[in-house]
């Protein structure tokens, strides 16, 4: 569904933070929105291993059940399913609102780090998802390189392939497949390439600066088989497949802040900005503060402030296209704002076991909000 | 004056200790080493952790030499000297550690050595710097014994 | 060649605050709270999820984690 979870959103061009640290996580992390049914639970699991000086091994596991409701423009006379066949309707009949449904995704990642004599670093990385209408696979390979000796500027280059089957039922869009075939489904590709440079500079002994600018390429099948418009053929209101553009082209930049205030306050910052072809354009601004009470506790705070300009094929309010070839009334290409506010903590207790948590709270003033949250041990060994 | 300018440029690689150089008394004093023993000298911190991976091989080491010869001191570079004290016992519990520390909180000590990477570990014979390893290092141990050998 | 590098390294950054922080320095740059997400990678890829599930735009965390050579 809409919410699908996986997948694109999540390029591993593994963040190099990799400290030279053998470790398990144990996550449970849980979403509940306000207002509504979705839940999601996941329980995940990381391990970092190194195996000598020179290399380190970094596996994720993440499993995720999603149960709820969604909002999409349905037929309320053939009843509040997703099942709906395309076809004229009435307008009185056409409804949106939230439809029931469950999912269950898992998804693995596994990295792994040489350093070379010089201390620079390749990483080769791997991921695998899947959930019962797609499966996504990805490789990647970043380069970090030291460019002073004391460490204290470093470029990295990454570049990552991902190839995801969709999988369209055509009970759900009757235009995908050959009914005369019988075939049930329609497997769709999307392809994503995506590249980032990024450069850190440490500017003195409590603070560094990161950049990067990144470029997404994606082609095949990018709308959604669930989401539906509701199109205007001549007074004639029909419930269609939404239809997005099969090609995709994305930039952005990256910069990020980081500074200790004194011993114990710590600010983390950042701003992205990002713009692509479906006209796009994005800001993001992160803030996190941290303070550490003593050795064992550690608190955290975070806000985060988004907001991005609707794509040029979005309509919503009338939702009546006319003739145009893109028509989409996803939600995610409308323009809006958004705001996240965060709380942690992190309790050490020994120098090995340390225990955080967090509880998190997304809000799209007037349309969604949702509270997110995890709990989680980390073994050091 | 473009003398100066180039001592100033590059006064930190020209006071570093090189192989060769001799480690002034300021500092053998401020780490009691005498003339005729043979001294490793192992930089670390609590924060660094291939230093902490490479202690309890350090203290293999330190099992195996003949300490009427041969020392291992280890100077904790750690700013917040708790912090640092903390790191040691939890090691020495452990039996990761079992070799002489010196606390260098205001990096005295390492600002003379000036180690290009963490770990720094330095070999000191006859008040002279023979031999150091930088960074991280597999079988360390095994590398140090090789270099310890050859004196 | 290090000390041509040096000294271009020193012109281009010798008018900023920049400083050379040396290897035994780097206590602070080392701490999980001066990482976005206080180092918690499980975490932040899951609001990542819930962030991409619910916007229309993506990217960027991905290679800027350039080490602070602090291992």
């Amino acid at each position: 569904m809409q919410l699908r979870l996986s997948t694109i959103s999540c390029f591993l061009l593994a963040s190099s933070s990799l400290m030279a640290e053998d470790y398990v996580s144990v996550e449970y992390m849980g979403y509940d929105k306000e207002s509504g049914r979705t839940t999601i639970s996941t329980p995940s699991i990381e391990i970092n291993k190194d195996f000598g000086a020179d290399y380190t091994a970094n596996l994720s596991v993440m499993h995720d059940s999603v149960s709820g409701a969604t909002p999409i423009y349905h037929d309320s006379s053939s009843g509040a399913s997703a099942k709906i066949p395309e076809g004229t309707i009435y307008k009185n009949d056409i409804e949106y609102s939230d439809v029931d449904y469950e999912d269950e995704r898992t998804a693995v990642t596994l990295s792994l780090t040489k350093r070379f004599e010089s201390r620079d670093e390749l990483t080769i990385g791997g991921n695998y998802s899947k959930e019962h209408d797609y499966e996504s696979k990805e490789m990647s390979v970043e380069y970090l390189h030291y460019l002073d000796s004391s460490k204290n500027q470093s470029i990295s280059i990454g570049t990552s392939y991902q190839k995801n089957d969709v999988s369209v039922y055509c009970s759900l869009n009757t235009d995908e497949c050959d009914s005369s075939s019988g075939a049930s489904e329609k497997v769709k590709t999307l392809d994503v390439f995506s590249a980032e440079i990024g450069f850190t500079q440490v500017i003195d002994k409590t603070s560094q600066l990161k950049s990067s600018l990144f470029y997404i390429n994606e082609d095949g099948y990018l709308s959604n088989p669930y989401m539906r418009v509701v199109r205007d053929y001549n007074r004639n209101p029909k419930l269609t497949q939404e239809e997005k553009p099969d090609s995709r082209k994305a930039y952005g930049a990256l910069v990020q802040y980081s500074k200790a205030l004194s011993d114990r306050l710590t600010t983390v910052s950042s701003y992205r900005f990002y713009s692509d072809d479906w006209e796009i354009n994005s800001h993001t601004l992160n803030g996190e503060l941290y303070y550490e009470f003593n050795d064992k506790l550690t608190t955290g705070v975070g806000l985060r402030y988004y907001t991005q300009s609707e794509a040029k094929f979005y309509n919503a309010s009338a939702d009546y296209f006319t003739d145009q070839t893109y028509a989409s009334s996803d939600r995610r290409m409308s323009s809006f704002d958004s705001l996240n506010y965060k709380l942690s903590g992190d309790y050490k207790i020994s120098s090995d076991i340390s225990i955080n948590a967090s509880l998190n709270y997304y809000d799209q003033p007037d349309y969604f909000s949702a509270f997110y949250y995890n709990l989680g041990v980390k073994y050091k060994f | 004056m473009r003398t100066i300018f180039t001592i100033l440029l590059f006064s930190s690689l020209l006071f570093s200790y090189q192989k060769g150089d001799i480690v002034s008394s300021e500092i053998k004093d401020k780490l009691e080493m005498k003339d005729n023993k043979i001294y490793v000298i192992d930089f670390f911190a609590s924060w660094c952790a291939s230093c902490k991976r490479e202690m309890p091989y350090l203290s293999k080491v330190n099992d195996t030499i003949d300490k009427s010869k041969i020392e291992l001191i280890g100077i904790d570079v750690d700013e917040d000297l708790k912090k640092g004290q903390t790191f040691q016992k939890e090691l020495r519990e452990a039996k990761k550690l079992n070799f002489r520390v010196v606390d260098d909180p205001k990096g005295e000590i390492v600002k003379l050595f000036e180690p290009v990477g963490m770990p720094g570990l330095y070999i000191v014979k006859d008040g002279k710097v023979v031999d150091f390893l930088f960074g991280a290092r597999d079988n360390i141990d095994k590398l140090l014994l090789d270099v310890l050998k050859e004196l | 060649m290090r000390t041509l590098y040096l000294s271009l390294v020193i012109t281009l950054f010798g008018g900023c605050s920049i400083k050379d922080v040396k290897p035994w320095e780097k206590g602070t740059l080392a701490k999980e709270t001066m990482r976005e997400g206080g180092g918690d990678v499980l975490f932040k890829k899951f609001a990542n999820h819930i962030y991409f599930s619910k916007e229309g735009s993506k990217g960027g965390g991905g290679v800027a984690g350039g080490g602070c050579g602090c291992n």
